[in-house]
């Protein structure tokens, strides 16, 4: 900067107002999950074409996904609203890792599962390009909405924080995928390959986008002479 | 007694949320040498001219995320947080430039021509010159020193020393002979 610190010390003066600080991290992460939540039902009401077969559905293995993926997306957004917050644990990131491990646990059982019963044709993928779509409208508002919170924020990790707005989009799209759908999935792998393939490419595209979005000011205020 | 600071520093941050600007102007002014103090700490990885700089990123970044602050908190990791984070930023962004940049070195080879680069030649000549000129006799030495080390004009230099415009330029003339002779020599 060509501003002498005094200067800018005045120029920050100037433009103080007061403010309103941020709500606590579990009230916006309750409120993000509330809307998702409300898109989500939307959508799977709009998208799902038989919800009969959930009532043959007693495998609680199904649910438990279902719910781990779920916890997964939330924990996620706890995260990123804890990464913007200064001063906080640098480990607060690794918060959705507990729900993630048990998520991809239940679909590592599942493949062993499938190949058992079924041997090396139970570890093939078939192909689901509507799951990935699925997945895709369904984290696109989830997404939206905790990177436009998240810039109220301090952008201390960019990237990192994006990331985690994109797990916890793509952690509660993945339901979407799996409960809309009018057949199950033929193999666990099909789920592996297709969900958390998704998963994996909103992460990184948000992750990318991220660094765009959440960045420091550079110039002080009103100093556009 | 830090303790004590950041108690202080705190009350300032609270005021100035509430919109007491002059709490707002102590806070940063108390706040830009810790937060100087923290710069330097690092200067290891920056470049020292780059201090200030970050210095004021942290000021701006300070206002910038005002919100984030919560008054159940300490200050001063929240202060920290902030500071590092740019520190690393500045750090990187310096790490970049450098991979792009070509330091300059003046003393480097700049033209193809050998007789161009005469910088490093020059640097060892001066040492010979000047004890050259010291073994000259008495009125030849002041002849250079005036006229070739100080320019003045041959009026000025005859003016100087009370000696005739030509005896200046006689004794100018031998001495420039001698040290032409006694430079080649080395």
């Amino acid at each position: 900067m060509s501003i002498e610190t005094d200067e800018l010390i005045e120029m920050l003066v100037a433009d103080a107002a007061p403010v309103r600080p941020l709500a606590p991290p579990w009230l916006r992460t309750s409120i993000w999950f509330a809307i998702s939540a409300g898109y989500v039902t939307v959508v799977v009401a709009v998208m799902s074409q038989d919800t009969s077969r959930f009532a043959n559905i007693r495998f609680s293995r199904f649910w438990i996904e279902q719910a781990a993926a779920i916890c997964t997306g939330v924990a996620a957004a706890a995260a990123a609203y804890l990464s913007v917050i200064p001063g906080r644990s640098d480990r607060w990131p690794l918060l959705p890792t507990v729900p993630l491990g048990v998520w991809l646990g239940i679909l590592g059982y599942g493949c062993i599962r499938d190949w058992t019963q079924h041997g090396a044709a139970g570890l093939l993928a078939a192909s689901d390009v509507p799951c990935a779509v699925a997945m895709l409208l369904g984290a696109s508002v989830p997404v939206a909405v905790l990177m436009v919170a998240l810039r109220s924020g301090a952008p201390l990790t960019p990237i990192a924080t994006a990331a985690l707005a994109g797990l916890a989009g793509g952690g509660l799209s993945s339901v979407i995928a799996c409960v809309a759908r009018p057949l199950p999935h033929p193999t666990t792998m099909t789920v592996v390959v297709w969900h958390l393939g998704t998963l994996l490419a909103t992460m990184a595209v948000v992750a990318c986008i991220g660094r765009y979005v959440f960045t420091w000011p550079t110039r002080p205020p009103r100093s556009s002479q | 007694m830090a303790e004590a600071e950041s108690g202080d520093l705190r009350s300032l941050m609270l005021a100035a949320n509430r919109g007491d600007t002059e709490s707002y102007a102590r806070l940063l002014r108390e706040l830009t040498p810790v937060v100087r103090r923290i710069v330097v700490a690092h200067r290891r990885s920056l470049a020292a001219d780059a201090v200030e700089d970050v210095v004021q990123e942290v000021l701006l970044s300070i206002h910038a995320a005002r919100a984030t602050y919560d008054s159940d908190r300490p200050f001063m990791p929240w202060l920290i947080a902030i500071a590092r984070r740019r520190i690393i930023d500045a750090v990187r962004r310096q790490i970049r430039r450098g991979a792009r940049e070509e330091p300059y070195d003046d003393r480097t080879v700049t033209f193809v021509a050998a007789q161009t680069n005469t910088l490093g030649e020059d640097a060892v000549r001066t040492d010979d010159l000047r004890g050259a000129i010291a073994q000259l006799p008495r009125g030849q030495r002041l002849a250079i020193e005036l006229l070739k080390l100080r320019e003045m004009s041959l009026e000025e230099a005859s003016a100087a020393t009370g000696s005739t415009v030509g005896a200046l330029k006689v004794a100018t003339h031998r001495a420039m002979t001698t040290l032409r002779a006694r430079l080649k020599k080395t």
